[in-house]
């Protein structure tokens, strides 16, 4: 299987190779450098995957890793104008991944533990972005682009970057729970903590921003608060619009219901990029309503999707890898790894408060942190806001963030998955479907 | 993005998400198997109009058909290898040998006879030899070429070989069509074109030929053993793509490639090809009802000489259509009435919107000619539709009158 699969990518790696060498060096063809890479990613990251299995590993890091080695940074067998084209298909995919959490999210059953999740999301950003800021404060004496700073400053820069790293990342512990088909108290908690903390830091980041905008008048004008209060209430409002419109075509059709959902999703997108609004919190939210407002359900579309499933997490993560600026991160790497352990430790320093205030049962306080340890979409994207909006120290801590970012992205999933196999949560050993004898 | 700009967005997308429910709906599917109907006639006609009122209303920008460029390639290519897929030889072989001469008489003169009638009117129509004329007239040779079938239980009750002929002939209609298509992109390579390599256009040829059976190969290599459907579903996404953005890169038709890629995959000893064609065909429909979409943005109904082609592109097809069934009658006996057999080979196949889409939308060509060619082949699918289904009334009625008088007949 391995081998098959290693000579696979070296084929399609010397296809692609070989078709890229028909146009001059760093040209491409519009539409067909996207089909290429989006093709490319998929076989490769497919293949990948299958040796990562036989190794234990996540699906999620070889995708990442596919992705990583062929991009730009490393191969460049896929470049980065290739890279960009794929953007809508990577807006498809997180609206994708966050529906699929909204189907999984059912308050009336979540009840019962609202107290300890609203209480271990409460406790672990505030663990993670205490240190974090204490960190990223020190850090500033040590950047030359920041030691001239005030104290104000000093506290604003840290302030942005610990907002930006406590984020968790839904799309990668979603990822992880669809590829092992993790069920169970550690898995629900996961995802709970992760969507609701991810969905405060989108505010929180707003927030702060918009009074480090007034510490540092330089910085972009960017949008103000009220502008991005509207997006987040209008992300929330279209969400609700396409989760509506998908309970009417599963009531009132019901056939080819995972490609509907796919192409609304993928519309839903397209438009959210000209509206400014978040394909993820349209996504969320269109998967919130369905499973607790419409009388659908959510798990009837979340079950259509997931023949699609597979793949977009393939080229989404892929994506995600092919975009880590590597050279980068060799500069900042101490840093880097400093903060994602100082993130981890803020992170379990939390879990253990909360399981003392709650008395949570052993094996959440024991293995919890772990799926809050990954980081990719939306971590990925308030750094970049950090890196365009504050211009200068914001391109020097911008990629200090996406260091640490990328050691979270790489390490991380592992963690998780090998926690939900060791709480007995896996349902690795049950095929999707058994494969038929040939008809012939 | 202006509030006025924003309102048109977003109702145009309602209003194309409620065509797609309608367009989706089993009982449109049922209706359209009952009668006979091909999508163009039916769910696929709103969609037309849509694209033409959303150019209307401003809302298709460059900047969105850029950002679809990927999904049109993608889907040219799952289109292509549907297409490819259905020519397995071994199911021809099985074919009675008198049946090979009826089918590409069936095949070849609607071609022939649209071409010289849609030749001479476009001639007429202003449009001269070296300025488009040859081109035009391909891709409505083409169009031409693809036929769909009609009620066959109600046309061809009783006569198996003769549905036998009307199902195969479709099928190599299909890929005669991609035939002229992949000409027209090797002759007429735009000269934009910025590949390294510079042949003849023997070498393009031979180069369509290889990289679709080199493509084919790596298919067969890819879902060879697959574990699951979810991957097979991964593999084959992955695979078009792969295979378009190649043909694509080589200006190659990405659909031409695709369906010899199709040809080459189904007839290797591929485990649950049945499976893989039944995959490619689910993803089929709302990718035809994206390419009519965007047809309709460059569909122009205003222009008179369009309606003028269309009409002689009708008749010059229709007239091929009938002439191959008399020819087919008089060959074989057990065939039946010409009427029927012309009639069931009449409908345009779906196929059309492809070529259409492929000759057209993905080369940006917009000049006075093409345009005239789309309203041709979308006046001459209507007319044909409606010739078609009043015929197939007729039918009905004198079935009906004859089950009245006892006629078991």
């Amino acid at each position: 299987m391995t081998t098959r699969a290693i000579l696979t990518i070296l084929m399609v790696g010397a296809l692609t190779y070989a078709t890229r060498s028909f146009v001059p060096k760093g040209a491409t063809v519009t539409g067909s450098g996207a089909a290429l890479a989006f093709g490319f990613l998929l076989i490769v990251a497919v293949q990948s995957a299958k040796i990562f299995d036989g190794l234990g590993l996540p699906r999620l890091t070889a995708y990442i890793l596919c992705g990583l080695v062929f991009g730009p940074e490393v191969l460049n067998v896929i470049s980065a104008n290739m890279i960009d084209d794929l953007t809508i298909v990577k807006g498809t995919a997180v609206g994708l991944i966050a529906f699929l959490a909204g189907c999984e999210l059912n308050f009336r059953r979540l009840r019962p533990q609202m107290k300890a999740i609203l209480t271990i999301s409460g406790l672990t950003l505030v663990g993670a972005g205490v240190l974090l800021f204490i960190f990223f404060y020190g850090v500033t004496y040590i950047l030359p682009v920041t030691a001239s700073f005030t104290t104000i400053q000093r506290m604003m820069v840290a302030l942005i970057a610990s907002n930006v790293l406590v984020s968790y990342s839904p799309a990668v512990v979603i990822g992880i729970l669809s590829e092992t088909k993790a069920k169970g108290p550690l898995s629900e908690m996961s995802m709970s903590v992760v969507v609701l903390a991810d969905l405060v830091i989108v505010v929180t980041y707003a927030l702060s921003s918009a009074v480090a905008r007034l510490v540092f008048p330089s910085a972009g004008a960017g949008d103000g608060f009220e502008v991005l209060a509207v997006h987040i209430f209008g992300s929330i409002l279209g969400g609700v619009i396409v989760g509506g419109v998908l309970a009417a075509y599963v009531a009132r059709v019901g056939t080819r219901s995972g490609i509907f959902t796919f192409a609304v999703l993928f519309i839903s997108a397209e438009v959210g990029a000209a509206l400014h609004l978040n394909p993820l919190l349209i996504g969320l939210a269109a998967g919130l309503f369905l499973e607790n407002i419409s009388p659908v359900g959510g798990e009837k579309l979340s079950q259509a999707a997931q023949s699609v499933t597979m793949p977009t997490f393939a080229i989404f993560f892929a994506v995600i890898g092919a975009e880590v600026h590597l050279r980068a991160f060799i500069h900042v790497a101490p840093f880097a790894i400093a903060g994602a352990m100082l993130r981890a430790g803020g992170i379990i320093l939390g879990v253990r408060t909360a399981s003392r205030l709650l008395d949570l049962d052993p094996l959440i306080r024991r293995k919890l942190p772990y799926g809050l340890f990954p980081q990719a979409g939306i971590a990925i994207a308030l750094a970049s806001l950090v890196l365009a909006d504050f211009r200068p120290w914001g391109q020097v801590v911008g990629t200090v963030l996406l260091g640490t970012i990328v050691v979270n992205e790489l390490v991380a999933p592992v963690f998780f998955r090998t926690a939900l196999v060791e709480a007995g949560e896996t349902n690795l050993e049950q095929p999707e479907e058994a494969v038929e004898p040939s008809p012939a | 993005m202006p509030a006025e700009q924003v309102a048109r967005v977003v109702l145009a997308l309602a209003v194309a998400v409620g065509f797609a429910v309608l367009g989706a709906h089993p009982r449109v599917m049922r209706w359209e198997r009952r009668f006979g109907l091909t999508v163009l006639a039916t769910s696929g006609f709103p969609f037309l109009l849509l694209g033409l009122l959303f150019r209307e209303l401003g809302v298709m920008t460059d900047q969105l058909l850029r950002d679809l460029r990927p999904l049109f390639e993608f889907g040219l290519g799952w289109v292509g290898l549907a297409v490819g897929m259905n020519l397995d030889i071994r199911r021809f072989d099985r074919l009675p040998p008198s049946l090979a001469p009826v089918m590409a008489l069936a095949s070849v003169l609607p071609i022939l006879s649209a071409a010289i009638a849609c030749t001479l009117t476009l001639a007429m129509l202003g449009v001269i030899p070296g300025e488009g004329l040859i081109r035009d007239a391909l891709i409505l040779m083409a169009c031409a070429a693809v036929s769909a079938p009609a009620n066959l239980d109600l046309l061809l009750k009783k006569f198996r070989g003769a549905t036998q002929l009307v199902l195969e002939v479709t099928r190599v209609d299909q890929l005669a069509a991609l035939g002229i298509i992949g000409f027209v992109a090797i002759v007429f390579r735009p000269d934009r074109t910025v590949t390294l390599w510079h042949l003849p256009r023997s070498g393009w040829f031979m180069m369509t030929l290889g990289l679709g059976a080199l493509l084919g190969v790596v298919l067969y290599l890819l879902v060879r053993k697959v574990e699951d459907r979810t991957e097979e579903l991964a593999i084959l996404m992955g695979g078009v793509a792969l295979a378009s953005g190649m043909a694509g890169y080589l200006a190659l038709s990405v659909a031409v490639v695709c369906a010899l890629a199709g040809v080459v995959l189904i007839n290797f000893p591929v485990r649950r090809g049945e499976r893989i064609v039944s995959t490619l065909r689910e993803v089929e429909r709302p990718l035809y009802f994206l390419f009519l979409f965007i047809i309709g943005v460059s569909w122009r109904p205003d222009e008179w000489q369009g309606w003028v082609l269309g009409g002689v592109f009708a008749i010059s097809r229709a007239y091929g259509k009938i002439l191959a069934a008399r020819i087919a009658v008089w060959r074989r006996e057990d065939f039946p009435p010409w009427r029927n057999l012309a009639a069931s080979l009449m409908p345009e196949s779906s196929i059309a919107i492809v070529v259409l889409f492929s000759a057209t939308a993905l080369e940006a060509v917009t000049e006075g000619a093409v345009r005239w060619a789309i309203n041709a082949v979308i006046v001459g699918s209507i007319a044909t539709e409606i010739g078609v289904q009043w015929f197939q009334r007729r039918e009905r009625l004198a079935i009906g009158a004859q089950a009245m008088n006892g006629d078991p007949a």
